[in-house]
């Protein structure tokens, strides 16, 4: 079951598209960062642009910090809000459950081969980045955002938890799309209903009534990698993130199975 | 035909919130039947067919398929069961072969090394050998129709449960899939064909289960269902002549009079030859005699005194 997902997976248009696509535009931003030289001013605007003017080495950071917020989690919330109900919707599930596929194989099954989709998209954002970066701007000893200079190695494990940690958000997200995917026959209601989820999150987040529950938000926590690249490494936000994503991921995947493991299939 | 028991079903019920889609039903199909499962649309036929499979679980019953228990036992019993439930499902950008090498790679009891030698197979039993590569959202119905069936055959079944197999298929098609599940049959494949028409079920089915409303209204031998009425109709110039015959037997009593071409009747008792000769010995010019059967349809009125919603 888990190879036919995973072929189903790499033989779809859909998956090299959208995967383009996210590398596609933190590319242009790169472009046009390199032709005006225009740039946020240190601090503001998207994390990291304003010190890639002069040095490519952190653009797959930045890359990742552009798609992050929407373009993203869009992506996941999509793949995995069809990996269920678009079966359903296809009128494959029966058959894939009087194959028989045991519902529990199945589900695991199109976890993983979302989390293959996660893991595939963030690392080609960030290779993507990285050469884009290197390309047009340069590759330069690294300052970190506290200003201190950072080694060769010390920057690529950074980059390296980088991309872990915004794969595991990125997880989040897919649990809480494959939760909806489980509900509903409609992929689309199983995106939108988990990128609602999202937009709820983030509107909480900004609302200072709201600053109880902050916290325990899914979104909360999302660009907390910045601190990844201040020396010492700011490791409080971003444990709190993972330990974040940790609890979503086996809320959201325990409700999942213990639905779907129940569900009477009508579609 | 062992007579085995490959699908017993007692007092399956299943409840959706206040409503009861099937409702206390006790199936027996023995090994070999080709076997219809009879009813008008939201009949219940299909939430059953679905919890044959355990796809729906039941709300109370038990239901025992190729002799174990259902859905408790679904990873020894599903492999061998092929099945088309409410039409085909197939990813529709995909071509058939790819759709059936798909299938067949997700679950157990497929080996690799033969499935491109099993799929061809398949898809030449159901005429479909010269498909090509066209994907499958380009398949007419009838085509679509029979890639499903090819699916259901794929693993050598020992039991083939099929909802409307013949749906969307031309008469040359159904007398296809008609020749095919008599082979099938033949070999020893049990057969449970759930459909809406009579006709399906009367030209495929040995036995035959009628359900109305979520319950079993008759379950017996197709042509016990449609044994003869005790009637004959007696076509013959002298109508009068034959009527006063008839009359003047012991038992048998004319229950149609008005035509003019011939009577109608009640034998209740007599042997249909008998009542031709005392006709023809009396000198009523028969021009024909025959015992009256019913078709499923009527047997359908009878049973449930509604037929809105089966089709011929």
């Amino acid at each position: 079951m888990l190879t036919v997902e995973l072929s189903k997976l790499v033989t779809r248009t859909r998956t090299w598209v959208t995967i383009s696509v996210l590398a596609a535009l933190p590319s242009v931003v790169a472009v046009f960062l390199k032709v005006t030289g225009v740039g946020p001013r240190p601090g503001e605007g998207p994390a990291f642009l304003a010190e890639v003017l002069h040095n490519g080495t952190l653009y797959p950071a930045a890359a990742l910090a552009l798609i992050l917020p929407v373009f993203l989690p869009v992506a996941v919330a999509v793949v995995a809000g069809d990996a269920v109900a678009g079966e359903a919707a296809a009128g494959t599930l029966r058959y894939l459950i009087i194959r028989p596929v045991a519902r529990s194989r199945l589900l695991v099954a199109k976890l993983v081969t979302v989390t293959v989709f996660v893991l595939l998209a963030v690392v080609v954002v960030a290779l993507t980045g990285f050469m884009v970066g290197a390309a047009l701007f340069g590759v330069h000893p690294v300052a970190s955002v506290s200003g201190t200079s950072l080694g060769a190695q010390d920057v690529t494990f950074r980059l390296f938890v980088t991309v872990a940690y915004v794969a595991v958000s990125m997880l989040g997200v897919a649990s809480i799309a494959l939760f909806a995917s489980v509900l509903t026959d409609s992929p689309l209601a199983a995106a939108l209903g988990a990128l609602a989820a999202l937009v709820a999150s983030q509107v909480l987040d900004l609302v200072d009534a709201a600053a109880s529950v902050r916290p325990y938000l899914p979104t909360h926590y999302w660009l907390a990698f910045v601190d990844l690249f201040r020396t010492p490494v700011l490791w409080r936000n971003v444990d709190r993130g993972f330990g974040v994503q940790a609890l979503y991921i086996a809320a959201f995947l325990g409700g999942a199975w213990a639905h779907f493991s129940t569900k009477d299939i009508n579609s | 035909m062992s007579g085995a028991t490959v699908i017993r079903t007692e007092g399956l019920t299943k409840r959706y919130g206040g409503l009861t889609a099937v409702d206390g039903v006790d199936l027996e199909v023995a090994e070999g039947d080709l076997f219809g499962f009879l009813g008008p649309n939201g009949s219940g036929k299909t939430t059953t067919v679905r919890m044959l499979l355990g796809l729906v679980f039941a709300s109370s019953g038990r239901v025992e398929v190729l002799g174990r228990e259902m859905p408790a036992r679904s990873a020894e019993v599903l492999p061998r069961v092929g099945a088309l439930v409410e039409g085909p499902g197939f990813y529709p950008d995909r071509s058939g072969r790819r759709n059936l090498a798909l299938i067949d790679a997700a679950g157990p009891g497929g080996p690799r090394h033969d499935r491109r030698s099993r799929v061809e197979e398949v898809l030449e039993r159901v005429g479909l050998a010269a498909v090509g590569r066209r994907p499958v959202k380009a398949y007419s119905t009838g085509m679509r129709q029979r890639l499903g069936l090819a699916a259901a055959l794929l693993r050598q079944p020992r039991l083939l449960v099929l909802d409307e197999p013949t749906n969307g298929l031309d008469p040359q098609g159904i007398r296809e899939v008609r020749t095919l599940l008599m082979e099938l049959a033949e070999k020893g494949t049990t057969v449970f064909l759930s459909s809406h028409l009579l006709a399906e079920v009367e030209a495929f089915c040995q036995r035959a289960a009628i359900v109305h409303r979520g319950r079993l209204v008759a379950q017996d031998r197709v042509d016990t269902l449609l044994a003869p009425t005790g009637m004959v109709w007696v076509e013959t110039p002298d109508v009068d002549q034959a009527e006063a015959v008839v009359w003047g037997l012991a038992g048998p009593s004319v229950v149609e009079e008005d035509r003019r071409d011939g009577l109608r009747v009640r034998l209740d008792g007599m042997a249909p030859e008998d009542l031709n000769a005392r006709l023809v010995g009396s000198g009523v010019r028969v021009s024909e005699l025959v015992r009256e059967r019913l078709n499923l349809e009527e047997v359908f009125l009878r049973l449930t005194g509604d037929t809105t919603h089966v089709d011929r």
